[in-house]
């Protein structure tokens, strides 16, 4: 028997993947096309010129991926904040099932495996992204862009799971859940 | 036991997935300096085409023994022989 939150993990994993190579390519290419920079494509992949060169590129097609997993990571935590099953408001239910976006409001299972897959990606591009300034082939101030981003998305994340730990902590029901946690609502 | 091994290459596969984009993302890119065009006065490298002419004309002799006739006769009795290293040329 596979264990379902390895089975989850990979399938949340195969989109960002695909998405984020996607946009090194083709972040390299226009960013090349806007320097107009020249480069030759090789068995290697892109072959550029010179060190000058391939480090403004490789910057920039960096930035790009960082700011496609800060889309991504704003995704899921407005979801999970917004319209996580625990904690949704009544009123945003009712709206979004109004609208048939009831698939929106998803439960922590998978939230929080979107969460922790695409908080992956976003570190280990942090780990690369320190590698690559320490041989001087990225500008520093990428790296705390990611950096920025990276405390950002984890501090949010956080957040959420300690709020439904509080709320599994406190054993209520989803309809006690609403009143405990809108108090002003006179529901 | 075939739980383990199952979830291990499902952890492998994970694994690969998440440092698909980073591996990739370093092997998608290379730089290979053009050969370099130095400078006008730089022949680094280049193949000559006329032997060269040193000039020592501007050398000076600091050592007081050796003067320029020491130097003369040192050339007089340079007893090097072209015909002994050459002798087919000669014939």
């Amino acid at each position: 028997m596979f264990s379902r939150i390895l089975v989850k993990l990979i399938d949340e994993a195969i989109v960002p993947a695909i998405t984020l190579l996607v946009v090194r390519l083709v972040s390299a290419l226009l960013v090349a096309r806007y320097f107009g920079l020249p480069f030759s494509v090789g068995s290697t992949g892109f072959i550029y010129q010179s060190k000058q060169d391939f480090l403004i590129i490789n910057s920039y097609s960096t930035l790009a991926m960082i700011l496609v997993l800060a889309i991504g990571l704003l995704y899921v935590l407005v979801k999970s904040h917004l319209f996580h099953d625990s904690h949704v408001h009544p009123h945003t239910a009712a709206k979004l099932h109004s609208l048939k976006l009831s698939s929106f409001i998803q439960t922590s299972f998978d939230l929080y495996s979107q969460g922790a897959i695409w908080l992956s990606y976003s570190y280990l591009l942090l780990i690369a992204s320190i590698i690559m300034v320490y041989f001087g082939l990225l500008y520093s101030w990428v790296v705390w862009v990611s950096v920025v981003l990276n405390f950002i998305s984890t501090y949010l994340f956080i957040i959420d799971v300690e709020k439904e730990g509080n709320l599994k902590k406190s054993g209520n029901s989803d309809e006690d859940i609403t009143v405990i946690s809108w108090g002003e609502d006179e529901i | 036991m075939k739980n383990h091994f199952a979830n291990l290459s499902l952890l492998a596969v994970l694994l690969g997935l998440l440092s698909m984009p980073i591996l990739g993302y370093g092997m998608l890119m290379s730089y290979e300096p053009a050969n370099q065009v130095l400078s006008e006065t730089d022949t680094r490298g280049d193949v000559l085409d006329e032997p060269i002419n040193y000039d020592f004309r501007h050398v000076t002799i600091e050592n007081e023994e050796n003067t320029v006739e020491d130097i003369t006769e040192l050339r007089e009795e340079d007893t090097f022989n072209p015909s002994e290293y050459f002798p087919a040329q000669n014939e």
